[in-house]
């Protein structure tokens, strides 16, 4: 749901990744779809970076729940994490850092960046937000 | 496995002693307050025996431990190798918060609390009642290649006063290390204190220590605590394979392997980079990864290879 939106998400600008970012950490993934999204707007006044990763088989799904450490299998699982290592969880101890959100249903995993509180709120309404509307 | 079902049957005494408080097991969760779920397994020996048992209630912890003073205190000697959550999955434990409520702003609240607190939070949504439902734990990612295990022998040590009304005074267990240095438990796993001696100079209040997996032969998870500069001395000694070789490590570094036709080999043993026992006398040689440490057993693999070591 939320992940979808990414793909028709209408205010956004896509970039070429920065050699070492996590695009180009994950680019390389078998039977995944990796794309980087800049700007990608969560309101009218909040934007947010993101690594978008889509699994195409339940194969990659798998390997892809086993490489962040995901044990939930419905819903929408999310956590806060390193910005170097989105598998870790962390403690909310100043950002920047990521917030990870996963979708069992749609088999794709968000890496946000988060720089502030506001982006932080702005996010976990638009993902509630999309859970709602799905009423 | 046949030593761990002998040791097990061993400690059916002290086993029993964390089996008094099952009707605490249940208890009252207040409406509206999360209910926490907080399953823990310590593994210890008594003598010569290993056991373990789990724990499901800060109550049964609580009788467990004031048993353990209380043999302490009769002149029995106690021995923690692990202790801490058990996991139910490989890459999270069975610590668990749910939260349900037909109130998205409080959902919202929710799962920033506890994301906040570095747990992970799934949610779903319920089209037909309107209601929100969570459930967050703590994970234990990226510590699975952390091995580290630790032993010492369980005492009782009343806290000098610091300041802390929940501590001070109170009468605490502890683990007390070959060099007297005192290390007090804490409920959650954690080591409150370390670099402390028992004497008449008090005690230096520091956090040490972290938390960390390894896995026994039935393929159980435990956290256990990472103190990876005292393990060393823990592999020291002689070690027998099933098929009666021994390997002998010495706290000198050097190694020897005794052949079941009494022919000995030397070499030398290390402890590597990643806290992996290194010795070129093993089955082919190199690296291998320590899943177990006690003081009657040691399980390492190297690839699909494992082997089970008996303490001589």
């Amino acid at each position: 749901m939320l992940l979808l939106m990414l793909a028709v998400g209408c205010r956004h600008r896509t970039e070429a990744p920065a050699e070492g970012s996590l695009y180009g950490r994950y680019a390389s993934l078998p039977e995944t779809s990796v794309a980087q999204v800049s700007g990608f707007q969560l309101c009218d006044t909040v934007s947010v970076d993101v690594v978008l990763l889509q699994a195409d088989s339940d194969e990659a799904w798998q390997r892809m729940k086993d490489m962040f450490a995901i044990v939930d299998s419905t819903g929408v699982t999310s956590w806060l994490a390193d910005t170097e290592e989105p598998a870790t969880r962390v403690k909310w101890e100043g950002q920047p850092l990521l917030r990870v959100i996963a979708s069992h249903d749609k088999q794709a995993i968000g890496l946000y960046r988060l720089d502030s509180e506001e982006q932080y709120d702005a996010l976990v309404d638009y993902q509630l937000n999309r859970m709602t509307n799905d009423k | 496995m046949k030593t761990k079902i002998r040791l097990f049957a061993l400690m059916a005494a002290v086993l029993a002693i964390a089996a008094c408080n099952k009707n605490d097991e249940v208890r009252p969760t207040p409406s509206g307050v999360p209910e926490v779920q907080n399953e823990r397994t310590i593994v210890y020996a008594v003598g010569h025996s290993e056991g373990h048992t789990t724990l499901k209630t800060d109550s049964e912890w609580d009788a467990m431990l004031d048993r353990i003073c209380t043999m302490a205190a009769e002149g029995n000697t106690v021995t923690f190798y692990n202790m801490g959550a058990r996991v139910s999955t490989k890459g999270a434990t069975k610590e668990e918060v749910r939260f349900s409520t037909g109130d998205r702003q409080a959902m919202k609240e929710w799962m920033k609390e506890r994301e906040r607190e570095g747990m992970t939070v799934s949610v779903s949504y319920d089209d037909k009642t309107g209601r929100w439902s969570g459930v967050a734990h703590k994970s234990t990612a990226n510590r699975h290649d952390l091995v580290e295990c630790y032993a010492g022998h369980i005492t009782c040590v009343e806290m000098p006063l610091t300041g802390d009304p929940m501590m001070d005074g109170a009468l605490v267990p502890a683990l007390v290390t070959a060099d007297s240095t005192v290390m007090i438990l804490k409920k959650d796993g954690y080591i409150m204190m370390c670099g402390g001696q028992i004497g008449d100079d008090g005690m230096e209040m520091a956090l040490c220590g972290t938390l960390a997996t390894c896995q026994d032969l039935e393929g159980n998870d435990y956290l256990v605590l990472d103190i990876s500069e005292t393990r060393a001395e823990f592999i020291v000694g002689s070690w027998r394979m099933d098929d009666g070789v021994v390997y002998t490590l010495a706290d000198d570094s050097s190694a020897t392997q005794t052949l079941a036709d009494g022919t000995t080999q030397s070499a030398t043993w290390s402890i590597g980079d990643e806290g992996t026992l290194c010795c070129d006398l093993l089955p082919g040689g190199g690296c291998w990864m320590i899943h177990w440490l006690s003081a009657t057993m040691m399980i390492i693999s190297n690839g699909p290879q494992q082997i089970v070591f008996e303490r001589v």
